[in-house]
């Protein structure tokens, strides 16, 4: 398998290679067939070849640009590289048989044999246009406003290859052509020897003239050929010599009106070789007598498509009956041909055959339409217009069925040379696939488009943008969003460093390793990650993705829960540890609270102050100005009485502080200054550990409560002391719930010290400034305010009980038990308290009462949110095999379907990005052969953001 | 040998070779001039420093680091200059009074009737350090004329002239009013009338021939048209023909203008097809570099157009995409002759301007030199002539004030057959552009145009000199040549 996706990347990159040599050389000139040889691997080969058909996952083997083997059984020699084009359809390049891409000749020459398509056909010229709707050979035509244009020639539109330089002569019967213009040769500068001879009509100028005037050429031609033969020679006639020369190629009359084409049958003895019909949009009205004839016909879709239609009054409606044309020829078993408008663009020709089937033609006609019959007609059907041992390797890659208005060519292939590919956005994908599971409900038949990497629409029909790569996996094919392993620890590699709650981490998981695609490759998209060394009291739950090229696609959520551990401990202790950090994080909320608040309060204040401001500058001016003087004054009152009654403050001055008890051997002092302003107090603390440290806090019924601004692995130290008598204060010095340290204090100075303070509480517009932000509290005040929920590993009934109690009775934050392996007996408390449960890896438990059961199943009935997780590394790989265990354990498997996807992705609230296909998410899905769980069934491909993980 | 010859006509008919001029009377200069001291950049050989060229009635006849001066020698120090071929335009349509005729098919006319020796092209060709050049029909033609190869130098015609009946022109790229097809369809018909011609002259000349040995009708017409075919000389043609059959005959050459790469291998089918390959140079538009494997195959001479630069949009994308054109033709090793865009703003009327884009454009040192002297040079079969600094080669040498290839280095001297022909010193219009007014009158120079038929008119006062040689320095450089050129596009 590896081998081949590498070769076929070689192949494309030589394919690459080529056509950008293509493109700069434009030529084929001097090219040695070099990468013309390869085998080409497709979900389906139309051949358009009466013998071959369509073949379904065929290869089709080129050799030195033409085509040597097709069908399901190719032996490809050693050393071909084979291109895999597994999703797509190759149909042969379409033939345009009429065309107007060598315009050109004298318009006022109504017989001009001597005029050659080919001297207007341009090798170099860029086709790129028309390659992209998939016309690779083109019949060139001469014009349509004379009664003999000219000669055509066909041509492929990639590589400069000329199929016939002189194929047909081009005859025009009609409304253009008996419009004929006058002859008029203008003498520069004309003067009385030269003069302006009057204007020469030509003819014909009407319909009974058209054929006697065609015959009169053609006979003088012939008269005048055969004159050159003898002794007695006539002066020599360019244009009748290239007429008489002419008359052996086949001739092309274009009639679009019946009585044209009936004048063409009833006169084409006239012509030496066989006739063909062009135009013939009336064709329908005299199909029987075309039958008879056996006069083929190339039917012109007389339409553009890209602008309004004429409006007729109230002419007759045509417009159906010119799509039903071709049907109708089909009917009376008329050779035929579709080309699109001669004005339209080059490329419009598939749109063409479509229309031609909106109007009753059977599907595979109209492709041979444009392909093998349309080859056949002008003449090189022995080279091109289907995929046949021996014809030329021109091919198209379709994403879908061809003649479906969704389907568009990928890549064109014209002699075994890439001719031209789309510019594609390779996240661009369309999945259609039997079922689709969206993670909310489940309907048949639809199709998922995920564009830059992202779902865009899901549902029965989505768009399907230019350059889309579609994968159509089928009728049984049965696709879901991405699984999620709900507790792992992939990435960490048996790491069994302890992590603290401030770390990300991003920081510690290694990705683009191999045991993640592998991962990937199972099915399991994204993974909810915890380390070896989590905090039992509170850490980091990572959501990632298991592939993904940049950061935002990799990281889904760097914090998606918060993770505490009950497990193995004293219930009642280990509650009460993780209530310390949650009432901690209750604090860290206040503070930002009040930090908003305040901030509210200023911004009013300014607003306030501006209106004031503004108000003012309404008064007078010196008005305005006496006010000001008034309040400089007032302000200057207020402040002495603040300092007034600064002086009789209990707790501004210098401190001496003594720490003792818990950890210290000995008791320790320092020197703490304090400033009161209102509540707030700030200060500086000499510390007794050394250093000098920044306090902040606030004084409230004789108690301080102050912060040290030291970093601890626990956070600040908190200082509360409470004034007990005048200059003394008794109180804690707290880190974290890890040690306390009993304080006293005496006041040795009672006047206010200066404090400098670095971190100032208030800038100097009077804004309060934000809190310090603490990384560790951070995961805290998220599950306090409902943003992420706890995940809390537990095992028995106690545990869970505990922790339920604490978590959703108490402090009602989202909760998801990890395991609960042996509270299944509480599935219905679980239930009531909305919590959801992680269920333990190993898929079957023995409970306490020594019985098996598969608590997924328990919990499940009884209406509790389940969560599947491989609680490893990437042994996640075997995840969707345990949970189709379950399944076979009873399980339901839409539960299960539920429990790998939207569960989890509401659980840990990433629903928003993963676990449902809807618009917005992340384009992450599996393919299944077939329902997930059953035995039959294959995980066909991972996608994630919209590529696809290579499989092993 | 080669021979003498001052007109065209009947005469050089006869001879059918190209006829190179040595010398012409008034442009003969009868003294020994030795220029010493200078680098001389030869082309042919590695550059000789302090060197020193003699320049004997009108031909190099000594150079090198170490020559004896010959006794009646007018020695000419110019140490400190650069010594450079006098550079070769393969290919223009400038200096006629018009380039194209209204009929399609003209091989019948000669640039000779239309070359204009007042025309300032050659004015500015000899500022510009062109001696030798190329006077073409323009492509807006079929069949075009014949060309001349002249000097821009003399008051006549034939006093400029260094070869005559320099080839023909035939466009394949449409003219005016045409369309490919018709184009084509011309062509062909121009040949193929041709032929009948040829086919009934033949049979008569054949049947004259039985008339005059007193024979009687012995072959089928077809056999007599073969063998009349071979008894035809070149006074049996009529002028409309005869230019036509001499090409056909290889007796003539071509310049094939191909101005888009769909019309090269058109041009060299045609040409193989008449038998008239070994002798076409092509000369390509902007876009025929696309064809360049067909080019290298061919392996005939190429000159370039005068814009190096092709643009093209993608249909797809409308992204711009820019090729200069020299470098393609520079990495697939086709040698190219460069050729001047008169009149131009940008400096591209200056051949050693465009060697000098060439250099950007990484193509090397010695093939962007060699695109504007030795390459043209072998085009006009002047290649034992012109285009290199070497004995026995023409006396045409530029004393510049630095490297050729670099932008502010001006063409202090030319000298052409050995006689200076140029001299900044003296040339008032460069000088009236650098000081940006009309010195003899001291007025500002408001009006090029006015100017420069004041140019022609105004009597010289003595002054000018003494200012023109205040300014000649070598510090104008660059901004020099920028005004020098916008004065050429407003001509």
């Amino acid at each position: 398998m590896i081998r081949r996706s590498k070769l076929s990347i070689a192949a494309l990159f030589a394919l690459v290679a080529l056509a950008a040599w293509h493109a700069t050389a434009g030529s084929t000139h001097g090219d040695d067939g070099h990468g013309r040889t390869f085998a080409v691997r497709a979900k389906q080969i139309v051949t358009m070849d009466p013998k071959l058909g369509t073949i379904d996952n065929a290869t089709m083997l080129v050799v030195d640009g033409k085509i040597q083997a097709v069908g399901t059984s190719i032996d490809v020699p050693a050393g071909v590289t084979v291109i895999d084009r597994r999703d797509a359809v190759l149909v042969p390049g379409l033939v345009s048989a009429d065309s107007t891409m060598s315009r050109g000749g004298r318009r006022d020459e109504a017989v001009a044999p001597h005029h050659l398509a080919i001297d207007g056909y341009d090798p170099f010229a860029n086709y790129a246009e028309a390659l992209a709707d998939g016309v690779t050979t083109a019949f060139l035509g001469t014009g349509s406003d004379r009664l003999v244009s000219g000669q055509g020639a066909v041509v492929k539109l990639a590589g400069g290859e000329v199929l016939a330089r002189r194929s047909h002569l081009v005859v025009n019967f009609g409304d253009a052509a008996l419009r004929t213009p006058t002859l008029q040769e203008v003498p520069i500068p004309s003067s009385s020897d030269v003069p302006i001879e009057p204007a020469e009509w030509q003819r014909p100028r009407s319909r009974m003239s058209q054929t006697a005037e065609l015959a009169a050429q053609f006979a003088d031609a012939r008269a005048w050929a055969e004159a050159r033969r003898s002794d007695d020679r006539p002066a020599f006639d360019a244009r009748r010599d290239a007429l008489a020369r002419a008359m052996q190629l086949p001739v092309r009359v274009r009639a679009e009106h019946s009585a044209d084409i009936l004048q063409a049958l009833r006169h084409r003895s006239m012509f030496e070789t066989p006739i063909s019909i062009t135009g013939a949009t009336e064709a329908h009205e005299v199909a029987s007598e075309l039958a008879a004839s056996g006069v083929p016909v190339i039917v012109e879709i007389p339409f553009r498509f890209d602008r309004p239609g004429n409006d007729r009054g109230l002419a007759v409606d045509k417009l159906d009956e010119t799509l039903r044309t071709a049907a109708t020829l089909e009917r009376h078993g008329v050779k035929f041909a579709i080309s699109a408008n001669a004005q339209a663009r080059p490329g419009d020709l598939m749109m063409a055959a479509i229309a031609a089937v909106r109007g009753g033609l059977s599907p595979d006609r109209a492709l041979a339409a444009v392909t093998r019959d349309a080859a056949e007609l002008i003449g090189v059907g022995n080279r091109v217009g289907s995929l046949a041992p021996g014809k030329d390797a021109d091919f198209l890659v379709l994403n879908g069925a061809p003649l479906r208005t969704t389907s568009r060519v990928l890549e064109v292939f014209v002699g075994g040379g890439h001719a031209w590919s789309m510019e594609h956005d390779s996240s661009t994908l369309v999945v259609r696939a039997g079922t689709i599971f969206t993670g909310e409900d489940t309907f048949d038949d639809g199709a998922v488009l995920i564009e830059g990497g992202k779902i865009r629409a899901v549902g029965r029909t989505v768009p399907v943008p230019r350059g889309a790569r579609v994968i159509d996996a089928g009728p049984d094919a049965f696709v879901t969003p991405g699984f999620i392993d709900s507790h792992s620890h992939l990435g960490f590699e048996g790491d069994r460093t302890p992590t603290e709650p401030s770390l990300s981490l991003e920081l510690l998981v290694a990705h683009e390793k191999r045991n993640f695609r592998d991962v990937a490759a199972a099915g399991v998209t994204t993974a909810l990650v915890t380390s070896y060394g989590a905090n039992r009291g509170g850490s980091r739950v990572m959501a990632m993705k298991t592939t993904g090229t940049s950061r935002d696609e990799l990281i889904v959520d760097e914090t998606a829960g918060i993770f505490f551990s009950l497990r193995g401990s004293d219930p009642w202790t280990a509650t009460r540890n993780i209530e310390g950090v949650l009432k901690r994080g209750q604090a860290y909320i206040d503070k930002w609270k009040k930090y908003d608040d305040d901030l509210a309060k200023w911004k009013e204040e300014q607003k306030k102050k501006e209106s004031d401001a503004k108000a003012a500058a309404k008064k007078q001016k010196e008005d305005a100005k006496k006010a000001e003087q008034e309040k400089k004054d007032d302000s200057g009152e207020g402040e002495q009485a603040e300092e007034e009654e600064e002086k009789v403050d209990p707790i501004s001055g210098t401190w001496r502080v003594t720490l003792s008890g818990g950890p210290m051997p000995e008791p320790t002092s320092g020197d703490m200054k304090l400033k009161l302003e209102g509540t707030t107090v700030t200060g500086s603390l000499v510390s007794p550990i050394g250093g000098d440290a920044e306090l902040t806090g606030t004084f409230t019924n004789n108690t301080l409560e102050a912060e040290v601004d030291v970093e601890t692995p626990f956070g600040p130290p908190i200082l509360t002391a409470t004034i007990e008598r005048p200059d003394y204060m008794k109180g804690s010095f707290a880190i974290g719930d890890v040690f306390s340290l009993d304080l006293e204090a005496n006041r040795t100075e009672k006047s206010v010290p200066e404090i400098k303070i670095k971190r100032k509480k208030k800038s100097d517009d009077g804004r309060p400034l934000p809190p310090p932000v603490d990384e560790s509290l951070e995961p805290v005040r998220a599950l306090l305010e409902g943003k992420i929920p706890a995940l809390i590993d537990t095992r028995t009934v106690a545990e869970t009980d505990a922790a339920l109690k604490l978590l959703r009775d108490e402090f009602k934050v989202p909760v998801v038990l990890l395991n609960a392996e042996n509270a299944s007996r509480i599935a219905d408390r679980i239930a009531k308290s909305e919590a959801g449960v992680v269920v333990p890896s190993d898929i079957l438990q023995r409970g306490e009462d020594r019985a098996l059961h598969v608590p997924a199943n328990t919990y499940a009935r009884a209406g509790v949110p389940v969560a599947f997780q491989s609680g490893a590394e990437d042994a996640a790989r075997t995840l969707p095999l345990q949970v189709a265990y379950a399944v076979y354990q009873g399980l339901d498997a839409h539960t299960a379907l539920e429990a790998l996807t939207i569960n989890p992705a509401r659980m840990f609230k990433i629903d928003d990005r993963v676990g449902m296909l809807a618009p917005g998410r992340d384009g992450d899905l599996l393919i299944f052969s077939g329902p997930p769980f059953e035995a039959a069934s294959r995980l066909e491909r991972t996608i994630i953001s919209g590529k696809e993980v290579e499989n092993r | 040998m080669r021979k003498w010859s001052s007109g065209r006509m009947k005469g050089l008919v006869a001879t059918m070779i190209a006829v190179v001029l040595a010398t012409t009377a008034g442009t003969v200069a009868a003294e020994t001039v030795a220029l010493t001291g200078g680098t001389i950049i030869t082309v042919s050989g590695e550059p000789i420093e302090n060197g020193t060229i003699v320049i004997t009635h009108g031909k190099i006849t000594a150079i090198g680091a170490e020559v004896d001066l010959p006794f009646d020698a007018v020695a000419i120090d110019v140490s400190g200059k650069t010594l450079f071929p006098g550079m070769v335009l393969a290919h223009t349509s400038s200096g006629m009074d018009v380039a194209n005729e209204n009929l399609p098919l003209t091989p019948f006319v000669d640039v000779y009737d239309s070359i204009d020796p007042s025309s300032s092209f050659f004015e500015d060709s000899l500022r510009g350090g062109i001696t030798t050049i190329n006077v073409q029909q323009g492509a807006g033609t079929v069949v075009g004329g014949v060309g001349r190869v002249v000097r821009p130098v003399g008051l006549m015609v034939e006093e400029m002239t260094v070869r005559t009946d320099a080839g023909l022109k035939i466009a394949i790229t449409p003219k005016r009013g045409f369309d490919s097809l018709v184009q084509a369809a011309t062509l062909r018909e121009a040949f193929a009338e041709l032929d009948d011609y040829i086919d009934g002259l033949a049979e008569k000349k054949y049947d004259e021939k039985l008339e005059k040995d007193e024979k009687k009708i012995d072959v089928l017409p077809a056999e007599a048209r073969k063998r009349g075919r071979e008894l035809l000389k070149a006074s049996d043609f009529d002028d409309k023909h005869l230019n036509l059959w001499r090409l056909t005959k290889g007796e003539l050459d071509a310049y094939v203008y191909c101005g888009r790469a769909m019309d090269v291998a058109r041009g060299i089918d045609l040409a193989k097809e008449r038998g008239f390959f070994d002798r076409i140079t092509l000369v390509l538009g902007a876009e025929a570099f696309k064809a360049i494997d067909v080019i290298k195959a061919a392996g005939r001479p190429v000159i370039l157009d005068a814009d190096l630069v092709h643009t093209e949009i993608d249909p797809m994308t409308g992204e711009e995409e820019e090729t200069f054109v020299p470098s393609v033709f520079a990495k697939a090793g086709v040698p190219f002759a460069l050729q001047v865009n008169p009149g131009a703003s940008n400096g591209s009327g200056h051949l050693n301007f465009q060697a000098a884009r060439c250099l950007r454009g990484d193509v090397d040192r010695d093939t962007a030199i060699a695109a504007i002297t030795t390459v043209p040079a072998g085009i006009l079969g002047l290649s034992d002539h012109v285009g290199t600094l070497e004995v026995g080669r023409h006396g045409n040498v530029l004393v510049l004030s630095g490297d050729p290839l670099d932008l502010t280095t001006m063409v202090e001297q030319v000298y052409i057959d050995g006689r200076k022909a140029y001299d900044m010193e003296n040339d008032r219009s460069l000088r009236r552009l650098i000081e940006g007014k009309r010195a003899d009158m001291g007025v500002e120079d408001a009006d090029d145009d006015a100017a420069s038929e004041g140019d022609d008119a105004a009597s010289e006062s003595e002054s000018d000199t003494e200012t023109e040689a205040a300014e000649s320095g070598d510090g104008s450089g660059e901004s020099a040549t920028a005004e020098e050129s916008k004065k050429d596009s407003s001509r």
